[in-house]
């Protein structure tokens, strides 16, 4: 079921008002999509625009490369952004979210769980682009950060019908559904960027999408040690997290280069977090659990686990579930843990995908 | 509700139990998937929290609309 309303107005600013009218907007004004603005972007793509990127069984709908166009023209993007929404819409397409049950999909737009549905672009195109990796990150005032988000949640309720407070049901939400997008500092980042990790050229493009909580905080400014900053981490991640599963640590600038001077790697990173996050329980406390049935995931979202005789509970299934991200300023402390909401991925892969060039 | 009318469209009766917030949700989802006259047994609302007892209590009350609607006319396709 694809369908394709228009409104006619001779004038813009009578137009945006029938969009707020027809509920086709995330309650901000849109920019009216004229054919030839939607014509500029499919014609900048290069693809074919009754192409089906992403099919959504639950509420029969199905996004095109045209509608994902309108709806990007909206968001008030440039038609050189459109590839980074053509590629993320090919990210919550992939069958990897939900570990085969693709109704996980769904539910992070629809659960009341409330996830916003996060981008994370990394390559040459955030430059390109002037997309914001630095100071204020996860803020306004960068138009490509700003409209690439807004262009996934207008994508969200006038294409794939998840009106909120119908079938979106989020008890409370958060800010990251108006929009959620940022990029990687792959400059200052002591590290191989996300993409790099996981196989791409550096200088390929490619954008990481998640369904994504709200970021909490990580206050340190007082640590100048990989522990000492890595503690404040997993201090928070045992707050933030909600399902054991793929959780998000999006590091400041300054952060990473403190850690990168004590030359840790990633992976070093990532195994100490893992061990920071779990404690160790005795053998009658795993019985009681459910015994042999490793994995097991009570309502406080632990994870019961069983490694080399000893039992633990934790929150994460392996140090792999760390997504680890450099992103925000060189100029405090700030870091955040961002844990996701129907986010079932295979521990260690990201649903990352590349940005077509033209 | 999508699951439920997957399962009426594959010839095994169904009804769809939720609670009370949920009602339009539901209603709206019959629709769109082409049940237009569909209705769900609604529940007071909160019942994730109820206690065993309460739980038996709601389970019994709504059974007769559950019966009704899964063999009888409250599952009409439009």
């Amino acid at each position: 079921m694809v369908s394709k309303p228009t409104v006619e107005s001779s004038d813009p600013l009578e137009a945006i008002e029938l969009y707020f009218e027809n509920g086709w907007t995330d309650g901000l004004p849109v920019v009216p999509p004229t054919e030839d603005k939607v014509r500029a972007f499919l014609d900048y793509a290069g693809r074919d625009p009754g192409e089906v990127l992403l099919t959504v069984s639950e509420t029969s709908s199905r996004c095109t490369v045209e509608a994902a166009a309108i709806n990007a023209v909206m968001a008030g993007c440039r038609p050189e952004y459109f590839p980074v929404v053509l590629a993320a819409l090919e990210g919550w397409a992939d069958p990897r979210w939900g570990l085969g049950d693709r109704n996980y999909f769904y539910i992070s737009l629809a659960s009341t769980g409330g996830s916003a549905q996060l981008l994370i672009v990394n390559g040459p195109i955030r430059n390109e682009l002037s997309l914001n990796s630095g100071i204020n990150v996860f803020g306004p005032g960068y138009r490509a950060n700003a409209t690439i988000g807004r262009a996934m949640r207008l994508i969200i309720i006038n294409v794939l019908g998840m009106v909120p407070g119908l079938f979106d049901m989020s008890v409370q939400g958060h800010p990251g559904k108006y929009s959620y997008c940022i990029a990687e500092d792959e400059e200052q980042s002591p590290w191989p960027p996300l993409h790099v990790e996981k196989g791409f050229a550096p200088g390929q493009s490619a954008v990481t999408v998640m369904g994504a909580r709200a970021p909490v905080p990580v206050t340190d400014l007082r640590s100048t040690t990989p522990e000492g900053i890595l503690s404040s981490v997993a201090s928070v991640m045992r707050v933030a997290a909600s399902h054991a599963g793929t959780i998000a640590v999006v590091l400041c600038a300054q952060h990473a280069i403190e850690i990168g001077k004590h030359g840790w790697s990633k992976e070093q990173v990532k195994r100490f977090l893992f061990e920071r996050t779990r404690d160790e329980i005795t053998e009658v406390q795993w019985k009681e659990a459910g015994g042999a049935r490793s994995g097991t995931v009570l309502d406080s979202g632990l994870l019961f686990q069983e490694a080399e005789g000893r039992y633990y509970h934790g929150i994460m299934r392996s140090a792999d579930d760390v997504m680890l991200v450099v992103a925000g300023g060189n100029n405090g402390g700030f870091s955040s843990v961002i844990s996701g909401w129907s986010y079932w991925i295979p521990s260690g892969e990201y649903i990352i995908k590349p940005i077509r060039a033209r | 509700m999508h699951n439920a009318t997957e399962i009426e469209k594959r010839g095994t009766p169904a009804a769809v139990i939720c609670t009370q917030p949920f009602a339009k949700t539901a209603a709206s989802m019959a629709k769109r998937q082409g049940y237009s006259s569909y209705r769900a047994v609604l529940l007071p609302h909160p019942v994730a929290n109820a206690t065993p007892e309460e739980v038996q209590k709601l389970a019994r009350e709504a059974l007769p609309q559950v019966l009704e609607i899964a063999f009888g006319n409250g599952f009409a396709s439009s």
